[in-house]
């Protein structure tokens, strides 16, 4: 409810049942900072990424997973066994009554505990169910187990990343889960706004490799078009950029327009280093590539001797170009972040602690991002949620004592 | 009653330019809505203009990137320097739902179609811009392109092995993944919103910060912390063996990663090497990640041997995560599975006869939305003013010859 203090969300009234693990969790994030009410589910061992670093103060305990924390934001939760029928039952019970549940179990996981889309569905026709799984809900690969290295791979990326005739390398992070849950929300928001608008939910069918496949696009638009296959190269990702060393890391820069190019030529210039890059030869498009190398070369001792930051204000005034390559430990430091308010305190009271968390990926006039809680412990919810389905007490006392959750 | 396409009805002008702008309003185009492309024709620059373009056929209307980004919109051409071609498109704007652009902040309000000026004259309009780092704040005024958020944002610096420097991706990676999808969803949350209330709102979506949140754990390790996260290669936590190792053939690699006891047996079973079990380096999973180092050399030997492909598959088989590392070419002709969903499709193009584009990661069984065609340029000039703002064939001649149209 909207109060005089708190705006409106824009996902309010939104019931999410969230049955992921570290392949699908930031999808609910997504939805459950927007205002979803999303109640994690999680088997009554826990989550993965309870199991997954990094840890508050490196202490290893499941309540201090930063990655769960992370991933967990504004959700409630409670755990179930899937393995105990009474469990099953009850997930069908809350099914019946949720617009979104979101799941990762594993291809056939659900149908096999008989909760398939079309039983579901048949509970509750407005029901959403969005599966998230390694490489979709049928084919040849259904079966095949995956995981974010295998995902990267077989979607096309880590081929992208590394040094010429070195192994591949992923991206940093757990890309090959991370696009497949923005996917996911996207999928899962167009199908709500259908049933919203018609009654008719329907099973939303998301595969991370296809995820990854569709991010890699700039690259597979070569494949397509020229034949040509675009090939890791180091820091000098030619066609995009290159990263220049500085005094406290990189910079990262691009020289690939021609207005750019003759900006940096006005730098070079005014420090005295502009060399023969005045002559009309290198305005011919034959010598733009060696154009690029030659003011390559005369700019990096350039900026070998500035701060990164230092670099990258110098050279936008200029409009060239150059941004910082921020480490993760530059960002809570970082001004223009700071001024933006971008960080987020929540209030971890277990631990007596406000924590600042990265902020949200956009900002909304009328209803705001926001983390609403901080990620729940094991089970926080069960009883409150179950009592929500009108459960009495002692019923919900024997469920637990039955092993339900 | 369901229908095919959920946003049918809902109209979406559109000024992004470059390529995180499009592929967000790409997924609203593909479900229904109607996305009016604001381009010009003569300013070259943006997707148009980029590689790659079938050789000897290079056009404003051959570009694959374009294509792709850019499926089931329409297009008009407009000289925006002009006042009447502003004008027309704060007219258009009331006319329409939503309002997208990805300039760097202050060109919108220029034109008079920011937020402030356009909520006036349309209450319930939504307006929504990416710029590279946000609408305010010091660097507001930063430009960039296709590594730049991915430099800003702390994912670069996360990207190689510990032992060499940080690497960037031989894609703009931001562009086709974090950046899209992030800007759909808020632009999603907001027409919920506005469908449930009436109530339209501004939308700033920073690249940097859309970015930011695909390594938020690391980000949180540095806040609550205080402590960088480590590159970690190609590592997954500490599972053990994990890597990308090298296969038969020129540049060929496969990944594996074993998380459990049940799939170490199993690797152990489709290598041959069942002494690796009860090997004391190998033991438990504290063992092998003690000892990785001598374990990837004994999985690298077995891998040598084979073509990615196969062992894939023989690993697969057993219940071991594995998969071949992809080129773009495998992708497109190689996977059968991204065959079977068929990721890439083909559709009729006048200029061009047939053209590729990729699909969504989600299938939508009820509402499957429509594969289509990216407009030619200003390929809808003349329905769009005719049919949304009025104008008879005489008046759009007189604005094309005004060099308005244009």
């Amino acid at each position: 409810m909207a109060t005089a203090n708190i705006p409106p969300a824009a996902l309010d009234g939104l019931r999410v049942l969230d049955l992921t693990d570290l392949a699908g969790m930031y999808c609910g994030k997504l939805l459950a900072d927007l205002g979803a009410d999303v109640v994690l589910i999680e088997p009554p061992t826990g989550a993965q990424a309870r199991r997954m670093g990094p840890y508050l103060d490196d202490l290893i305990d499941p309540e201090r997973s930063l990655t769960f924390w992370y991933l967990n934001t504004s959700k409630r939760g409670m755990t179930l066994d899937l393995d105990q029928p009474d469990g099953v039952a009850l997930l069908g019970r809350l099914a019946a009554q949720a617009d979104v549940l979101i799941e990762s179990r594993g291809v056939g996981y659900l149908a096999g505990r008989g909760l398939s889309y079309a039983a579901l569905a048949a509970a509750n026709p407005r029901l959403v169910l969005t599966s998230i799984s390694p490489f979709g809900q049928t084919g040849p690969y259904a079966a095949y187990q995956g995981g974010d290295l295998v995902q990267q791979a077989l979607g096309g990326l880590a081929w992208l990343t590394g040094f010429a005739g070195q192994p591949p390398v992923k991206l940093g992070g757990t890309q090959g889960f991370e696009v497949a849950a923005q996917q996911a929300a996207v999928g899962t928001l167009i199908a709500v706004y259908a049933a919203e608008t018609t009654g008719q939910g329907q099973h939303v069918d998301v595969s991370s490799q296809e995820a990854v496949a569709f991010a890699t696009q700039p690259a597979a638009h070569f494949a397509t078009t020229t034949g040509e296959v675009l090939r890791r190269n180091g820091n000098d990702y030619a066609r995009y950029g290159v990263s220049l060393p500085c005094r406290d890391g990189f910079v990262a820069a691009s020289f690939n327009r021609a207005d750019v190019r003759a900006r940096a030529v006005e730098w070079l210039e005014d420090e005295g280093q502009v060399g023969d890059l005045r002559d009309p030869k290198w305005q011919d498009t034959e010598a733009t590539t060696e154009f690029r190398r030659q003011i390559l070369r005369r700019i990096t001792p350039l900026v070998a001797e500035r701060t990164k930051l230092d670099t990258a204000v110098e050279a936008q005034k200029r409009k060239i170009w150059m941004t910082p390559v921020n480490t993760t430990l530059d960002l809570p430091n970082d001004p223009h972040l700071r001024a933006r308010n971008y960080f987020a305190p929540v209030e971890h009271d277990a631990l007596g602690r406000v924590i600042e968390y990265p902020g949200g990926p956009y900002q909304l006039s009328a209803t705001p991002w926001r983390i609403r809680r901080r990620a729940p412990l094991l089970g926080e919810h069960t009883v409150a949620v179950l009592r929500e389905l009108g459960l009495a007490d002692a019923a919900i006392q024997a469920l637990g004592q039955a092993g339900a959750f | 009653m369901a229908t095919n396409l959920p946003f049918e009805g809902i109209r979406v002008l559109d000024f992004s330019w470059v390529a995180a702008g499009p592929f967000a309003t790409r997924f609203l185009a593909d479900f229904g809505a109607e996305v009016i492309v604001v381009e010009s024709g003569k300013r070259s620059g943006g997707l148009r203009g980029q590689a790659p373009m079938p050789p000897g056929r290079e056009s404003p209307n051959t570009s694959t990137f374009f294509n792709s980004a850019n499926t089931n919109k329409l297009s008009i051409t407009v000289d925006m320097n002009l006042p009447r071609a502003q004008e027309l498109m704060r007219q258009l704007a009331t006319r329409c739902d939503v309002v997208v652009d990805n300039f760097r902040p202050g060109i919108m309000a220029r034109w008079g179609l920011a937020y402030d000026d356009l909520v006036k004259v349309k209450p319930d309009i939504i307006v929504a811009s990416m710029p590279m780092v946000g609408s305010t704040g010091p660097f507001r005024h930063w430009g960039g392109f296709g590594t730049t958020a991915f430099s800003l944002s702390g994912m670069l610096e996360l990207t190689g092995f510990p032992e060499s420097e940080p690497l960037a991706c031989a894609i703009p990676f931001p562009d086709s993944s974090c950046n899209p999808t992030h800007f759909a969803v808020a632009l999603l949350a907001a027409l919920r919103h506005r469908r449930r209330t009436g109530q339209g709102q501004w939308i700033d979506a920073s690249q940097m910060e859309s970015t930011m949140a695909a390594i938020g754990p690391a980000i949180l390790q540095a806040l609550a912390n205080g402590t960088q996260a480590e590159r970690t290669g190609n590592r997954e936590g500490t599972a053990a063996p994990c890597g990308i190792y090298r296969c038969a053939g020129d540049d060929r690699w496969c990944a594996i990663e074993v998380h459990t006891t049940a799939q170490w047996e199993a690797l152990c079973e489709v290598m041959e090497h069942a002494e690796w079990r009860g090997d004391p380096r190998f033991r438990t999973a504290a063992d092998r990640w003690a000892n990785r180092a001598a374990l990837d050399a004994a999985v690298e030997a077995w891998t040598t041997g084979l073509d990615p492909r196969t062992a894939t598959e023989r690993l697969q088989a057993a219940g071991v995560p594995a998969g071949a590392v992809n080129d773009s070419q495998d992708l497109v002709d190689n996977d059968p599975q991204l065959a079977h969903r068929a990721h890439f499709f083909s559709v009729p193009h006048p200029e061009m006869g047939q053209i590729t584009a990729q699909n969504h990661a989600f299938r939508l069984a009820a509402t499957p939305g429509r594969l289509g065609r990216a407009p030619l340029l200003g390929e809808h000039n003349e329905d769009v003013f005719g049919r949304l703002l009025g104008l008879s064939r005489q008046e759009i001649t007189d604005l094309v010859a005004e060099g308005i149209i244009a």
